[in-house]
């Protein structure tokens, strides 16, 4: 049953889409991340009966290793974590999102609240030395947690972890 | 000697300790990384502990396995203790499960009870209804405001704002007794009145008439209501508000917090006790697993004196009676070890006797016999060779000297066979030993006499002088004179014959040690393993049984005899005799 539900829980994370915008803003890479997940409605269903939904963002920008070295594998120039946590605020009956990064947000309508908890940014990822865009990329990846588990049920994570959705790779412009 | 060693657990046992504290640095850790670190940091624990917490038992379990496929083919091989060491670790076994069992089961009843309790209808219940509370009260609240701010008596209490504030604020108190404050703009936005609690005071005018966000203080909380009024013509922008009473936000964020929980453990309910029971096995069942390594260790410890007094047992039924076992001196089995070895020395004794008492029974029955058959045509040879000798009449000098020198070969021949036949018969005859208290000095020294001569000094005098044996004193004289003969025989060039005596230990018994040193030429190294058998001897006159007397009546005194020797050094023979307890 844990493993099947596991296994469900990895499905609908890779049946996610993301979409990574990127831009250079001189030598500085901006990125952008829209994320759809089959699951929001599951997100709203759990707000609606007082829990909390969680969603992780992350994004790295990678410098290719040059072709002697490529066997020690690219590296990593920077890397963005970004937790967002929502609530459904019954009193004033608003949507909530928080983030320790973020100022908090509050949404009257459940549409315009799944828009902002789902995009990112933009957001500056790093700088880039100067015309060699061609040798970085950037990566993302996004972890959503309907149900944003609280202590001490949190031990229930380490049998039944939070599925990622796959790592979305996004080229630099030229 | 063989012997078979009791091995020892030291290190079985410091490895499982070392093995235990690892365990419990792994709990140390994993509780602080897991418990500690998700409620504080809100982070993933580290992988590899995920890793070494499976790995971990499985070593355990793996090494288990190996140890029980080993003693399953120990038994099917019927080695020694097999059977035993499998009862042991059964019953080991069965001890560790008779106090895991119920302390598991008493903690995963426990665990479940307590979940049962929290989850109880009751307090689901209580805590929605006291949210549910809360957001009445709160929202009757804002719609009081609404209600209020929206009212036709409003307008009429706005007459008063430019004549009389403080009635104005007072009739709005007596209209609406929840309302704290009222703030009112024109509608270029400039403040006309505030009357109220001061906390409530807004800076500029809202933007647009119906409800304000809530605004959250560190002390109060401020519910507004801004509604567009017509007094006199003009359009004025009418906020009342009301303070949320104090603590109400903390305690509405407590029951929401905690509903929230709640909610968690009514929706995940089985899969946290299903984590909770892993949780515990997850820590137990290594521990668990560690004390089924213990059984091992205790089963070995146990059955190996038993395995090796099997062992020594199997090998001294196969005639190795050099085999011993060695203890340590504290151990409990080192008295039935030390018995085991005296058993076996005295067998080995008593085996050594009897092979010799046969072997020399053997040949003194040989001996016997053939004096018998010997000398019975020995008489009538010598009386015929001397009658013919007798009758002889004839002239021939010649024949008469051939004759004369023949028969005196014959007689001369046959004297000799008599006396060899004589030292037959004494060996044949050699009586039962008649023990008595003997001076061993005396007996020496009397030996002495008779053989000592100018080319050969015997020395006595290391022999102690009160030294006492329990001996046949003619066989005891015997023994001396035939090993001085041997000796002397043995230095042809002349030399020194050395007797010194001592008393020693051995295995528990006491012996006067006797040492007879020659300064011969030793004994050649091809016939050392002869010299005590009967007959043999590297002289032309001799029978060959001056040693074999010696080796039999040290044996008939319950004694034992050996020899060391160099070539060209000299020999010494070393006899253990008896002495009584």
């Amino acid at each position: 049953m844990l493993i099947l539900g596991l296994a469900a829980a990895g499905a609908r994370a890779e049946q996610a889409l993301q979409d990574l915008r990127i831009r250079l803003e001189g030598d500085r890479v901006v990125v952008s991340l829209g994320y759809s997940d089959p699951r929001a409605g599951e997100v709203l269903a759990a707000l609606e009966d007082g829990l909390a939904s969680e969603i992780q963002f992350q994004l790295r920008l990678v410098r290719r290793q040059r072709v002697p070295f490529a066997f020690l594998g690219d590296r990593l120039v920077s890397e963005l974590r970004l937790v967002r946590t929502a609530r459904y605020d019954r009193f004033q009956r608003q949507y909530r999102i928080q983030s320790p990064a973020e100022a908090e947000t509050r949404h009257e309508d459940a549409r315009g609240f799944l828009e902002a908890f789902f995009a990112l940014g933009p957001l500056p990822l790093g700088e880039l030395a100067a015309g060699e865009a061609g040798q970085y990329y950037v990566q993302s990846r996004v972890r959503l947690s309907p149900v944003k588990i609280v202590f001490p049920l949190k031990l229930i994570t380490l049998f039944y972890p939070q599925a990622s959705s796959p790592w979305l790779r996004g080229e630099l412009p030229r | 000697m063989r012997s078979i060693r009791q091995g020892t657990t030291a290190t079985g046992l410091v490895v499982l300790l070392l093995i235990f504290v690892v365990l419990l640095a792994l709990i140390v850790v994993f509780f602080q990384q897991i418990l500690v670190g998700l409620a504080a940091a809100d982070r993933q624990p580290n992988q590899v502990l995920y890793l070494v917490l499976v790995v971990f038992p499985l070593a355990l379990l793996g090494v288990i396995v190996f140890q029980l496929v080993r003693l399953a083919r120990e038994r099917a091989a019927r080695r020694p203790g097999a059977r035993l060491k499998g009862r042991l670790l059964l019953f080991f076994g069965f001890v560790a499960l008779l106090s895991a069992v119920p302390q598991a089961l008493l903690s995963i009843s426990f665990i479940s009870s307590t979940l049962s309790f929290w989850l109880r209808a009751g307090i689901g219940e209580s805590l929605t209804a006291g949210l549910d509370l809360s957001l009445a009260y709160y929202h009757g609240l804002v719609e009081n405001l609404a209600r209020f701010n929206s009212s036709p008596l409003v307008p009429v209490i706005l007459q008063d704002l430019g004549r009389n504030p403080e009635r104005l604020w007072k009739n709005v108190q007596t209209a609406n007794s929840q309302v704290h404050f009222i703030q009112v703009f024109q509608d270029d936005g400039t403040e006309l009145l505030f009357r109220g609690r001061r906390e409530g005071r807004l800076r500029e005018a809202p933007t647009a008439p119906g409800y304000l966000p809530k605004e959250d203080r560190s002390d109060v909380s401020l519910l507004r209501h801004a509604a567009l009024q017509a007094v006199g013509g003009r359009t004025l922008t009418v906020v009342v508000g009301t303070a949320l009473s104090e603590g109400f936000d903390q305690k509405a964020a407590t029951l929401s917090s905690s509903l929230e929980t709640f909610s968690q453990l009514d929706r995940y309910n089985r899969l946290f006790l299903a984590v909770l029971i892993a949780f515990y096995l997850l820590f137990s069942l290594p521990v668990f697993l560690l004390s089924i390594m213990v059984s091992f260790l205790l089963s070995d410890e146990i059955a190996r004196p038993i395995v090796n007094l099997e062992e020594a047992t199997r090998r001294v039924a196969e005639g190795d009676f050099s085999t011993r076992i060695l203890t340590r001196p504290a151990d409990e089995m080192s008295v039935l070890a030390g018995s085991f070895n005296r058993m076996v020395s005295e067998l080995s004794r008593s085996r050594s006797k009897l092979l010799q008492a046969e072997k020399i029974a053997a040949w003194q029955e040989i001996a016997q016999r053939l004096a018998h058959e010997i000398k019975n045509p020995l008489t009538p040879i010598k009386l015929s060779a001397q009658r013919i000798l007798r009758k002889y009449t004839g002239e021939s000098v010649e024949f008469r000297a051939i004759l004369e020198g023949s028969v005196a070969a014959i007689i001369r021949e046959v004297d000799n066979l008599n006396d060899m036949l004589a030292h037959f018969r004494d060996f044949a005859r050699l009586p039962v030993p008649r023990p008595e208290a003997c001076r061993l000095r005396e007996v020496a020294d009397e030996a002495a006499a008779i053989y000592g001569n100018a080319s050969v000094a015997i020395d006595t005098s290391r022999v102690g002088e009160h030294s006492m044996v329990t001996a046949d004193r003619s066989q005891l004289k015997q023994l001396f004179a035939n090993l001085f003969q041997n000796a002397i025989q043995a230095m042809s060039d002349g030399g020194r014959i050395s007797v010194a005596s001592a008393e020693v230990s051995q295995e528990g018994r006491r012996f006067c040690r006797v040492q007879v040193r020659d300064t011969g030429s030793g004994i050649a190294e091809d016939i050392r393993d002869m010299i005590f058998k009967p007959y043999f001897t590297t002289k032309k006159q001799g029978a060959g049984l001056g040693l074999t007397i010696v080796e039999r009546i040290v044996f008939d005194h319950g004694g034992s005899i050996r020899f060391e020797t160099q070539a060209g050094v000299g020999t010494t023979f070393i006899i253990d005799l008896p002495l009584g307890a």
